[in-house]
């Protein structure tokens, strides 16, 4: 495969959210505002990248039993790292996401990609999955949260699409609603990527 | 047994090089997160207490708060957190005291209430009712209907630690209050020779000896020290300034602070000495 092929497989073909369905649980918890699901995305796209360069460099070098540990510290610094910085510099999305940032760390499709993909394959291929996947990802989110935050308070990106006779669908704004909201955008990707051949 | 030498190493070698990672983020990042909440805590207590113009943390009888004083060194009030037992857990929250002892903020800054039932404790309307009560009042504020134990609780919780706090701090928390105050310093008077002093720096002990001729200093001689290497090297610039001002006022450097504090300290306190013998 391609670099460019490896880069375009994540964001629809192999996407995390719709096709693979990894990391679900950060997804339910954050996306009640457009605004949470794009900082989720774009903090979990940064560790991706990173941890797929770093353990793509180092693929030679971890002995294979203890693998899992060596991806584990390696995300897991990524993570922190974003924490800190996400704390100095975005204060505000820092205390929306508050524990999901550190959560990261167990998001299952970045340890997914270290073991299947960047610990087996050369670096510009692992560049080139993290972005692809972590954009597939980052757009996924954003979706899903643009679509609650619609149903839920009437607007997208705190901006009001509405109007303010609309009657608020609280229920997509709570957990059950994320899980109804996930279903249905499912089933729409799979209806369209089948219409339009996009696999 | 080679192998499993050589996977310690990769491992330890990988441990290293996160730990190397974060402390440089960290380094990076914390005075800037430090100076963030240094700032959102002089917003929080300047709309607690408007005419406030400067604060201070101070600790009384095991208890710290942030001392608000006006511009003629008055103090206005207190901010200080409380904790109660709730239904589901530890409720912590921000209680500010005016200097009259009224409650003037109410926040809850961390709970595990029930969503949606009990966690209207929370809320700015259920808070405001503890609003203007002080020493004496019942604190018992209107029952809501499925949250009775979480109610309860903020009740029992807020008169309790209002209690605690004003107790401490009704005269602004004087007894806490940090001597800032530096003794005067002057070597009128004192017979020429070499005197020590000691003052504990950031990892032991910092014995120094200052030589004193025709009353200034002349010298300051460490005589013995374990601070960090690179940081002892910056501190040291405190002697200098030091003998090259003849005052214990100097600037302390940045970074070593509790290390130049000790050189000021220890400097101090051998002069202090001398007046004794």
């Amino acid at each position: 495969m391609s670099v460019m092929s490896e880069f375009s497989k994540g964001i629809i073909k192999e996407n995390a959210v719709f096709r693979l369905m990894l990391g679900l649980c950060p997804i339910l918890a954050v996306t009640t505002m457009a605004e949470f699901g794009l900082g989720m995305g774009i903090a979990t796209t940064a560790v991706l990248i990173c941890s797929n360069l770093v353990i793509s460099l180092m693929r030679r070098i971890i002995p294979t039993k203890v693998r899992i540990p060596s991806f584990i510290i390696i995300i897991a610094t990524f993570v922190t790292m974003v924490d800190m910085l996400l704390n100095a510099y975005l204060p505000a999305l820092h205390a929306q996401l508050g524990i999901f940032v550190p959560l990261i760390v167990v998001n299952c499709i970045i340890l997914g990609r270290a073991e299947a993909f960047a610990s087996k394959a050369p670096v510009s291929h692992s560049l080139a999955d993290g972005l692809g996947i972590g954009l597939g990802f980052t757009l996924s989110l954003t979706l899903l949260a643009s679509v609650r935050e619609l149903l839920a308070a009437g607007s997208i990106f705190k901006i009001n699409l509405l109007g303010a006779a609309y009657e608020p669908f609280m229920v997509f704004g709570s957990p059950p609603g994320a899980f109804l909201a996930l279903g249905l955008l499912m089933a729409l990707v799979n209806m369209l990527s089948k219409k339009y051949k996009l696999e | 047994m080679k192998e499993m030498i050589r996977t310690g190493i990769v491992l330890m070698l990988i441990c290293a090089v996160a730990a190397a990672a974060l402390a440089y983020t960290n380094h990076v990042t914390s005075a800037i997160i430090a100076e963030r909440l240094q700032q959102e805590k002089e917003a929080q207590l300047a709309e607690l207490f408007p005419t406030m113009t400067n604060f201070e943390e101070r600790t009384v009888d095991g208890r710290s708060a942030t001392v608000a004083f006006d511009a003629e060194n008055k103090f206005v009030g207190v901010l200080a957190e409380g904790q109660t037992e709730g239904y589901g857990g530890p409720i912590r929250f921000n209680l500010g005291i005016n200097a009259a002892g009224e409650i003037v903020g109410l926040t809850v800054v961390a709970h595990t209430e029930t969503p949606g039932i009990g966690d209207v404790i929370k809320e700015t309307w259920f808070t405001k009712q503890f609003l203007g009560k002080k020493s004496g009042d019942t604190f018992t504020v209107d029952a809501i209907s499925g949250a009775t134990d979480s109610v309860k609780a903020m009740e029992t919780g807020v008169e309790r630690e209002y209690n605690e706090i004003w107790r401490r701090f009704s005269d602004g928390g004087a007894a806490g209050a940090q001597d800032t105050s530096a003794p005067a310093f002057s070597l009128a008077g004192v017979a020429d020779g070499t005197y020590s002093g000691t003052a504990s720096g950031f990892k032991g002990e910092i014995a120094l000896e200052v030589t004193v001729a025709g009353g200034k200093i002349t010298a300051i001689n460490v005589t013995a020290q374990q601070e960090t290497a690179d940081r002892w090297a910056d501190a040291k610039k405190v002697i200098e300034e030091i003998i090259a001002k003849q005052t214990v006022q100097v600037d302390t450097v940045s970074g070593t602070t509790i290390s130049s504090d000790a050189i000021i300290k220890a400097v101090q306190r051998n002069q202090r000495n001398r007046r004794e013998v």
